[in-house]
This record gives structure tokens, C-alpha cells and sequence, in this order.
């Protein structure tokens, strides 16, 4: 198992809000690799406020991302509603509102590709319920770069075919059910504290 | 070589080739999403890399402007953020009025949807009269296509929804003409308008405005060229002057900050009040 992950990126779409907050309440309070989140919701639809709910219910920081905003550990970040997020070489976080990718704007593509280029082997991808295909194209990219990919179990996903079309690229290294991520995610969290 | 490397160094050789050649400063584009619009445009035109793409830029100017139009972000909305522009009617415009000569800066106005959405404002508010506006950028054809005044259809409903959001009073509907799949907005609109190319991370200061409105270019610049940027901006705006930004752009960090103070919590609209803070 590899013990320097650095970041940990979720691609989700229809289906995946409640498994998402599963997953964030589930991890220990002193869990330490970002997460760093798309999600497909309609443009306009800002859940500021339930991030900020959702960080009074578990103590933990949730963020939606702002512009040149700085990556830092013990923080779960979504994108903003309508645009593309990004992260740069030095780890601050890029939005951006050009051409829609697979017809979604945030893509979870874009963000993929960015953080694998300046991630490499050191980042977890994770395809979530969804029913279109982004993530697929991130997926080869996280893969190629010698990071760890994992998809959900198709069978558990409320809408399969984001998960189906990520497996189907033959570059899905897991497919797990949720508690399995869970456990999956903490354990590399520890590992790459040096606890296990 | 690593493939990221040398995507990174071609990159920069791109921007520095195109910079000496053409004088076109894209060295301090946030480069995550530099990188991904250039790649896309390498790939849609078949090049086999981005180093073939600058060499055919250097030996054929015009694919320059071929570039630029293409990895220019011209996503906009009439009333874009409508809830600014309900702000600017409530209280900018009542403040644009003690002037009985104003001068207002669409800087990187793209397609021009802020620039008619401002004009039909200041009609309705019945001060355009009043008014010379600047709408500038630095792609040529978005300002070209600005003049035409001409937008698909299938955006006129949210272009009506964001107008009824921001305090119209009429009907967005006076202010066009359908034909066939697209509108045509009234050439009065533009009337008081002045086009120039300006490019903001190259060029200086060319007037001093009432009121500044500057989104969604910014967002693609590294904070290097956004303190440029907010300076030249913070330059061209007489004190008292109101200053509008992007929804994802901010003065924190900046020199600017002290010296502008937010109209309303949380929207990035601005008076300048020099020592304010
Ligand atoms: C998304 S549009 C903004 C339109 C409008 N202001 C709005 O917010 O809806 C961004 C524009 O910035 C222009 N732009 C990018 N870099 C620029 C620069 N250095 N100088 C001037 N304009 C620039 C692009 O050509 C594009 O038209």
C-alpha cells in the first residue's frame, strides 16, 4: 500500500450527494489528506451553507473553493457551481469557466488531469454514482500518472453509469463499495502519517 | 523526458515566442487552465505537439489571432450575477447621476452581453445620454461581435430571467429583434460606445472612469498579473468611483484593500475611498 498520498480527489454526480456525506462524516476528525471534490450540481445552486452546516455537524473544514485558494490538509474542498476547478503546480486551486467538458462545468475530468500532473503517483481518484461519463478520461490520467484509482461498486451506485464507463477504461485499480472506501481512505490516511 | 516536464517547457517557450513575436503577454496566465485551453486547440487543429504550434504561429501571424479567439473564455450572460446589477441600479446609478459627464470602462467586455446589459440599464435609468463608454478587450473578434449585437436565441431565456432578477423595467424584448435562430440587439444600445483593443496585462492607463466593471478576466491570471491588473484598474478610476469585479475575483491580499470599500457584503463591488481601511 502506498504511504505518500497527498491528495485524494471524488468525482460525483446524480446519486452521489448522500453517499458523499456518508463518506465525510465517517472520517476521524484528525484525518489529514484533503479531499478535493466534484460534484455535478446545477449552476446557481451555491451549498455554501450547507458545507457550512456540514462542518458544524462533524467539526471538520469544508470548503467551497475560492480562486487562488491554497490546498492544505485536514480539508475537504468542493468546487463552485459552474465552474472548472483546477490545481496548479505550487497547489493553489485555479477555477475557470471556459468550454464545458462532456458536457459538465465543473468537469470531474479537468480537475483529474490537473491534479495528476502535479500529483503523479501521489494522488486517489474516486468515481462515485453518476449518470454520464465524466471521470472516465480523468481516471486514464490519475492511472498514468501512477496514481491509485478506485471506483465505486456499479452494483451499490445509485446511477452506475459514470462508474461503468471509469471501469471500462481498463485504468481502475479498486472497486469498492462505500464502507470499503471509507476504510480504504483512512487506512492510506494513517499510512502516510506514519501510524500504521 | 517527463511528459509533464515538457509540457510545462513548452508551455513557456510558447508564451515567451508569442510575447517577442507579437507582444501578446500570456506569461502570467494561471497556467492549469492556460495549459488545458492550448492543448485543446492543439488537438482540435492537429498539431502533434505545442512546439509545432508555435513554430506555425511564428511563421504565419495570422494564426495568432486564430489562437487568441479561440482560448479567449467569452462565457457571459446579459445581467451576468444579476443581483450586481440590481445593486448598480439601487445604488451606483443614483451616484452616477451627480455627474453630468460619466464615464464608465467595460474592461475585457467579450461578446459585449455586460456591455448591452449596462446600456439598457442607464436608458431605462434615463442617463445613458449622459454616458461614454469604453468597452475594450484584447480579442479583436470579440469586439467585433459586440458591434453585430447578435446572440442565439436559445439564450434568451436566461437572458430574460437575468433581467427580470435585476430590476428591469421594461421588457428585454424592446431591446431586440428576433430573426430566424437569433437576436439582434438595438443598435442605439452602443451609441455612446467606444471600442478599442486594450490589453490588460500589457497596456497602461487610457482614461479616468466613473465606474469600472472588469469580471471574468482576472480569474486567468496568476496574482502576479492580477495586482497588475487591479492597479491599472485602481489608476483609471477617479476617487469616489465604483469598481466591479468577478464573483470569484477578490481585492484581499491587495494594496487595493485598503483603499475600497465593499457596497454590499459579499458582492465584489467596490467604492473607492482612498485611506479607507
Ligand atoms: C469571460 S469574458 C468576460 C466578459 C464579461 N466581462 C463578463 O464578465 O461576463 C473574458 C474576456 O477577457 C478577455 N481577456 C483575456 N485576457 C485579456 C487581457 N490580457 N486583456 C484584455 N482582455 C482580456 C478575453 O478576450 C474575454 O473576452
Amino acid at each position: 500500500m502506498r504511504d505518500n498520498i497527498e491528495v485524494i480527489l471524488i468525482g460525483g454526480s446524480a446519486g452521489s450527494g448522500r453517499l458523499l456525506e456518508i463518506i465525510i462524516k465517517s472520517l476521524p476528525k484528525d484525518f489529514k489528506i484533503p479531499l478535493v471534490i466534484v460534484r455535478h450540481i446545477s449552476e446557481g445552486n451555491s451549498l455554501k451553507e450547507y458545507y457550512n452546516l456540514l462542518s458544524e455537524q462533524t467539526g471538520k473544514r469544508i470548503r467551497e473553493v475560492e480562486d487562488k485558494e491554497l490546498m492544505s490538509t485536514s480539508t475537504t474542498y468542493f468546487s463552485p457551481p459552474g465552474y472548472h476547478m483546477l490545481i496548479e503546480e505550487d497547489r493553489h486551486f485555479a477555477l475557470d469557466i471556459s468550454a464545458k467538458s462532456n458536457y459538465s462545468r465543473p468537469s470531474i475530468d479537468v480537475l483529474f488531469r490537473s491534479a495528476a500532473k502535479v500529483f503523479k503517483s501521489s494522488v486517489v481518484s474516486i468515481i462515485l454514482s453518476g449518470a454520464n461519463d465524466d471521470g472516465a478520461m480523468g481516471t486514464v490520467a490519475v492511472k498514468n500518472a501512477g496514481g491509485l484509482t478506485i471506483a465505486q461498486n456499479p452494483s451499490n451506485a445509485p446511477f452506475p453509469k459514470m462508474v461503468d464507463s471509469a471501469i471500462k477504461t481498463g485504468k481502475i485499480d479498486l472497486i469498492l463499495t462505500i464502507d470499503e472506501i471509507i476504510y480504504h481512505i483512512i487506512e492510506l490516511d494513517s499510512k502516510s502519517r506514519g501510524i500504521l | 523526458m517527463d511528459e509533464y516536464k515538457r509540457e510545462k517547457l513548452e508551455i513557456e517557450l510558447l508564451c515567451s515566442g508569442i510575447y517577442d513575436a507579437y507582444g501578446y503577454d500570456f506569461r502570467q496566465y494561471a497556467k492549469a487552465s492556460f495549459t488545458r485551453r492550448i492543448n485543446q486547440f492543439v488537438s482540435d487543429n492537429g498539431y502533434s505537439s505545442i512546439t509545432r504550434l508555435l513554430a506555425e504561429i511564428l511563421h504565419n501571424e495570422d494564426l495568432i489571432h486564430t489562437l487568441i479567439k479561440s482560448i479567449s473564455v467569452t462565457t457571459s450572460d446579459m445581467f451576468r450575477d444579476p443581483h450586481i446589477f440590481k445593486l448598480i441600479r439601487a445604488t451606483v446609478i443614483p451616484y452616477l447621476k451627480t455627474f453630468p459627464n460619466i464615464r464608465i470602462w467595460h474592461a475585457a467586455c467579450g461578446r459585449g452581453e455586460e456591455v448591452f446589459s449596462m446600456a439598457i440599464m442607464l436608458k431605462e435609468e434615463k442617463i445613458y445620454d449622459n454616458c461614454t463608454i469604453y468597452a475594450t478587450d484584447m480579442n479583436d473578434a470579440a469586439l467585433e461581435s459586440v458591434q453585430k449585437g447578435i446572440y442565439h436565441i436559445s439564450r434568451i431565456k436566461d437572458f430574460t430571467g437575468n433581467y427580470i432578477k435585476s430590476g428591469g423595467r421594461s421588457s428585454l424584448s424592446d431591446y431586440y429583434h428576433a430573426k430566424y435562430n437569433n437576436v439582434k440587439f438595438d443598435n442605439k444600445l452602443l451609441e455612446n460606445v467606444t471600442f478599442a483593443n486594450h490589453n490588460l496585462s500589457v497596456d497602461s492607463i487610457f482614461l479616468e472612469a466613473n465606474l469600472i466593471l472588469c469580471r471574468n478576466a482576472m480569474i486567468y491570471f496568476d496574482s502576479n498579473l492580477q495586482k497588475r491588473v487591479l492597479n491599472l484598474l485602481d489608476g483609471s478610476l477617479s476617487n469616489g468611483g465604483i469598481l466591479c469585479i468577478g464573483s470569484k475575483e477578490s481585492l484581499v491580499g491587495t494594496e487595493l484593500a485598503h483603499n475600497y470599500k465593499s457596497l454590499s457584503d459579499g458582492m465584489k463591488i467596490y467604492k473607492k475611498v482612498p485611506g479607507y481601511a
